[in-house]
């Protein structure tokens, strides 16, 4: 379905195409410090879409060698779909803590502990 | 023809999920009636499908029909069935329960709609033969179980909720991470296809990714380091979820996946092997020193949680046949026991309107029902034999010593007598004492929510008297297809 052999492959020196994977793993970890380090829940959920698009972006660059059986861009669209909907639940969730607190810091919402 | 059975597994809670909220404008009681009759009959299907397999083979059914790395496929073997028999049981269980505790809440076509779909979710994990499919199964059933948590809609309730959906998702982007590489190396995400690709991959990309895997499944099982949001999502959901999550959800949104990609997929090897015994040691240990400090009924329960599946890693990554055995076996009594116990405190709850262990005191007497399960879920939890916890740790134990870890084995031991006490002393806090004078006039437990207990009860029982039968009818097919190792990939191809 996805292979085509047809097609000519791009040849890309090595240095970018690394160069390419690390900047992914870099907005992954933006991400990650998003979620961990922010003291706004807003920002948190912006850290998700990063990672989440980290991932369909490494998803995207390492199917370029027309070696897959299955198709990544089905693949990387339902990953973006299902990436929507946790997103969605977040934002719900998020909107609720805000009504009931009037406040997205976490730090001030510690009602449970540990 | 018998594989024709396997998708309903996952469509029936489906369209019944669907039908629960349009449903609802027709009669108030349809979506309840539906939400039982759909998990009877996937009870009743789960216990057909266990003898309609042909022993040491699999069961596979091609979606669309297609071919092997094109289509979709899905494959129930051993190790399947032990699950999708503890899924569907449990929820039949619950559904029962819930028909008089949820009365104090409104909006019970939501709820019945939202167990129905993490249902699916759970059915979808343990029959999928395709890693995005097992990820896309593993997010319904977060999401739903995420909207469950929060369900009550107070302060509380909604803080649990979001520490428990931003820890799942954190897990869901690693394990996501770890798809997305898989696929770049393999080209495929079939796991039959991977489990023949990927021991040809670079090591150090495999070893990455395997990494990856484990963070993620590990803190989704709520192992030791990575299990702080379980002791407050558990606790506030509704009882009858707070069952379902520690009893059936972290199992099969952990430790399934996990036995299933580390043994038959990446294949087991001395590292994970010792990774893993590490960190279900350290699960005992926390869970159990968390456990002992908490006043809340519930929260302790949800502590306790943390210490089995301690048991259940330390058993399965031991990768003995007798470790993998008790391992698999604590699962199924942990998955008996721990709603059981979960069900007590709902019924407390339901009647006393406090679950402050301080507060509580007498109630042997106002609830015989509830106070002798409890007392049988105590004893089974605790390893007390003829009980079925006891046969699972002792399993757990002497694999331990025959695999030369015998730090390993006191410290599955330590956590018993922790378990012991623990356990006593929410029943001398609770069942005996003088019984305080707010508590005089409680309501007695109903009938519906009896019977879900007593019949759990009876189970633990069951189990551990006839503990050889549960062993060779439930476990040992799973043991097989543990054990099967990499060689499922190729089997699997053979046949697709």
């Amino acid at each position: 379905v996805g292979r085509d052999p047809g097609v000519a492959r791009l040849r890309e020196p090595e240095g970018r195409i690394m160069f390419q994977y690390m900047m992914c793993f870099l907005i992954f970890t933006i991400g990650i410090y998003a979620v961990a380090g922010k003291k706004n829940l807003v920002k948190s959920i912006f850290g998700f879409i990063f990672m989440e698009y980290a991932c369909v972006t490494i998803l995207l660059l390492g199917s370029r060698n027309n070696m897959q059986v299955q198709s990544p861009v089905v693949f990387a669209s339902v990953l973006l779909m299902t990436g929507l909907a946790s997103t969605l639940v977040l934002c719900a969730l998020v909107m609720r803590i805000f009504e009931r607190y009037r406040t997205v810091d976490p730090n001030n919402i510690r009602k449970l502990r540990g | 023809m018998n594989e024709i059975i396997l998708p309903l597994f996952i469509v029936v809670p489906l369209i019944a999920a669907a039908l629960c909220l349009p449903l609802n404008y027709v009669n108030k009681r349809l979506p309840f009636l539906i939400a039982h009759v759909v998990t009877l009959f996937l009870l009743c299907i789960s216990i057909a499908v266990i003898f309609m397999k042909p022993a040491e083979s699999y069961m596979i059914y091609r979606i669309g029909s297609l071919p092997a790395p094109y289509g979709i496929s899905l494959i129930f073997d051993g190790l399947s069935i032990l699950f999708i028999t503890i899924i569907n049981f449990a929820a039949f269980m619950i559904c029962i329960y819930s028909a008089s505790y949820m009365e104090k809440y409104s909006g019970k076509e939501k709820y019945f709609a939202l167990l129905l779909l993490m249902l699916a979710g759970l059915n979808g994990v343990v029959l999928t033969g395709d890693l995005l499919n097992m990820f896309l199964f593993i997010e319904l059933a977060s999401i739903a179980s995420a909207c469950l948590v929060g369900f009550g809609t107070g302060g509380e309730e909604t803080e649990a909720a979001l520490k428990y959906f931003i820890m799942g998702m954190v897990a869901s982007m690693f394990i996501m991470l770890a798809i997305v590489l898989i696929f770049s190396l393999t080209g495929s995400t079939n796991l039959a296809e991977i489990s023949v690709q990927l021991p040809c991959c670079n090591i150090a990309m495999r070893s990455f990714v395997i990494m990856l895997l484990m963070f993620g499944f590990l803190t989704k099982a709520a192992a030791a380091p990575f299990h702080a949001w379980l002791p407050d999502a558990h606790p506030v959901a509704p009882a009858p979820i707070s069952a379902m999550l520690s009893g059936v959800l972290i199992k099969v949104l952990g430790i399934y996946t996990l036995i299933r990609i580390i043994f038959n997929v990446v294949g087991m090897s001395f590292s994970i092997s010792h990774t893993l015994v590490f960190f279900g040691g350290l699960s005992i240990i926390v869970g159990s020193l968390l456990a002992i400090g908490q006043i809340d009924l519930k929260r302790l329960l949800a502590c306790s949680s943390i210490a089995q599946i301690g048991y259940i890693i330390l058993g399965v990554g031991l990768a003995t046949p007798m470790g993998v055995m008790g391992g698999l076996f604590h699962l199924l009594n942990h998955s008996l026991i721990k709603p059981l116990l979960f069900l007590n405190a709902g019924s407390i709850e339901h009647s006393c309107h406090t679950r402050d262990l301080n507060k509580l005191g007498g109630l042997g007497q106002k609830m015989p029902v509830t106070g002798m399960t409890s007392m049988i879920a105590t004893f089974a939890l605790s390893g007390i034999p003829p009980f079925n916890g006891f046969w699972s740790k002792l399993f757990v134990i002497i694999a331990c010593v025959q695999a030369g870890s015998i730090f390993a084995a006191f410290v599955a031991v330590a956590g018993s007598i922790y378990t012991l006490y623990y356990m006593l002393k929410v029943q001398r806090l609770a069942f005996f004492g003088d019984l305080p004078t707010e508590l005089a006039n409680i309501k007695k437990t109903p009938y519906t929510m009896g019977f879900s207990m007593v019949i759990l009860a009876v189970l633990c029982f069951l189990f551990g008297v006839f503990f050889q039968h549960a062993i060779s009818l439930l476990i040992n097919p799973a043991v097989t297809a543990v054990s099967n190792g990499l060689a499922y990939g190729k089997v699997v191809l053979e046949v697709l």
